[in-house]
C-alpha cells in the first residue's frame, strides 16, 4: 500500500521508527503522531492527545482521523488474533 | 408390622437428621470459606493499592499476573536524568519550608511532562529525577519518547519559573541528560534495581552526565 503511493520500503520504516518524515505536512505529522497514541488503546492517553489535537486541527481533518485511526486498530487486532 | 413400620420411619427420620447435619455442616464450611477468600480478596486488593503507591500499576500487574515465576527482562530503554542546578546552594538561603514548597512543585509537574511521554519516574536523588522510557512495556518510539519528555520538561520548568518569580521565590535550572542504555530489569523495582550492561552505576553517570551542561541543551548519548 505503501509502495503504491510512492513510499519506498526505507522510507516507510524511517517513518514508522522516528513517527516523522518530511513526506507530511505539519497537520499530517501531528495526526500521524498522535496515532501512536491509540496502539496502547489507553483511553486517558488517547482522549488527552486528541483535545490537545483538536486546538490544532480542523474537526473534520479531526474526524476522519480518528475513524481511520479507528478502523485500523480494529484491523490489526483481528488479524492479531487470526495469528 | 406397625413396630415394623415405625422402625422404618425411624430410620427415615434418623437418616434425614444425619442429613439435615451434614448439610448444615457442610454450609458453614462453605460460608468459612467464602469468609476466608473474601479475606484473602481482600488482603490482595489492599496489597495490590499499597504497592501501587510505590511502583508503577504495570508492574503491580505484571507480578500479581505472574504467578511467582517472574523473569528479569533484558531490554533497550532511553534513560532520562534531570539535576537542578545551584540547587544545594539556593537551600542556604531559603527556609526549610519553601525548599520543600519549591521541590514539591517542581517534581510534580516534572513527573506530569514525564508520564505524558511515556515515561516513568523511578527515583528522586535529592534534587535529581530519573526516568525511564520503554522499561515497563516494549515501546518502539522510547527515544523520541524521553526527547520529547525533555522538551516538555524544558517548557514545563519555564512556566513553573513563572511561578516562582510570582511568588518572589528563586527560579530553578536543570541539566538533562539521555542516555541509552541495555538495562536488565529486575522485578519488582524497576528503581534502582537495573543493571547497565557495564559496571558504571546508572543514576551516576546520568548526573555527572547532566551537570556538565547547561539549561537549554539536552545532551544525547548512546551506550
Amino acid at each position: 500500500m505503501a509502495s503504491q503511493l510512492g513510499i519506498d520500503e526505507q522510507e516507510f520504516e524511517h517513518a514508522l521508527t522516528s513517527l516523522s518524515t518530511p513526506m507530511l505536512n505539519d497537520v499530517e505529522s501531528k495526526i500521524f503522531t498522535w496515532t501512536r497514541e491509540t496502539v496502547h488503546f489507553e483511553t486517558g492517553d488517547i482522549q488527552r492527545r486528541i483535545r490537545s489535537l483538536s486546538t490544532q486541527v480542523d474537526d473534520l481533518i479531526l474526524l476522519e482521523a480518528i475513524g481511520v485511526s479507528a478502523l485500523a486498530n480494529t484491523i490489526v487486532r483481528l488479524a492479531v488474533l487470526l495469528e | 408390622m406397625i413396630i415394623m413400620n415405625l422402625g422404618f420411619v425411624l430410620t427415615i427420620v434418623i437418616l434425614t437428621v444425619i442429613f439435615l447435619f451434614a448439610l448444615l455442616m457442610q454450609q458453614k464450611k462453605i460460608r468459612l470459606l467464602e469468609n476466608l477468600h473474601d479475606h484473602a480478596k481482600n488482603k490482595l486488593e489492599n496489597l495490590q493499592v499499597n504497592f501501587g503507591h510505590f511502583v508503577p500499576q504495570e508492574v503491580v500487574e505484571q507480578l500479581t499476573d505472574a504467578e511467582g515465576h517472574y523473569k528479569p527482562i533484558m531490554r533497550n530503554v532511553t534513560v532520562l536524568f534531570a539535576d537542578l542546578k545551584g540547587f544545594t546552594q539556593m537551600c542556604d538561603q531559603l527556609n526549610p519550608s519553601e525548599v520543600v514548597e519549591i521541590l514539591n512543585g517542581y517534581f510534580r509537574i516534572m513527573s506530569k511532562a514525564i508520564s505524558e511521554n511515556h515515561g516513568r519516574v523511578t527515583e528522586l536523588t535529592g534534587d535529581g529525577i530519573l526516568a525511564l522510557f520503554g522499561a515497563l512495556g516494549n515501546n518502539p518510539w522510547h527515544i523520541q519518547d524521553a526527547v520529547n519528555g525533555a522538551l516538555a520538561m524544558r517548557s514545563a520548568l519555564e512556566r513553573y519559573n513563572i511561578e516562582l518569580r510570582e511568588k518572589s521565590l528563586p527560579e530553578l535550572y536543570f541539566g538533562i541528560g539521555i542516555i541509552i542504555f541495555s538495562i536488565l530489569l529486575i522485578p519488582p523495582g524497576i528503581s534502582l534495581l537495573f543493571f547497565w550492561q557495564g559496571r558504571y552505576n546508572v543514576p551516576i553517570v546520568c548526573s555527572d552526565f547532566s551537570r556538565s551542561f547547561l539549561c537549554p541543551y539536552i545532551p544525547f548519548k548512546a551506550v
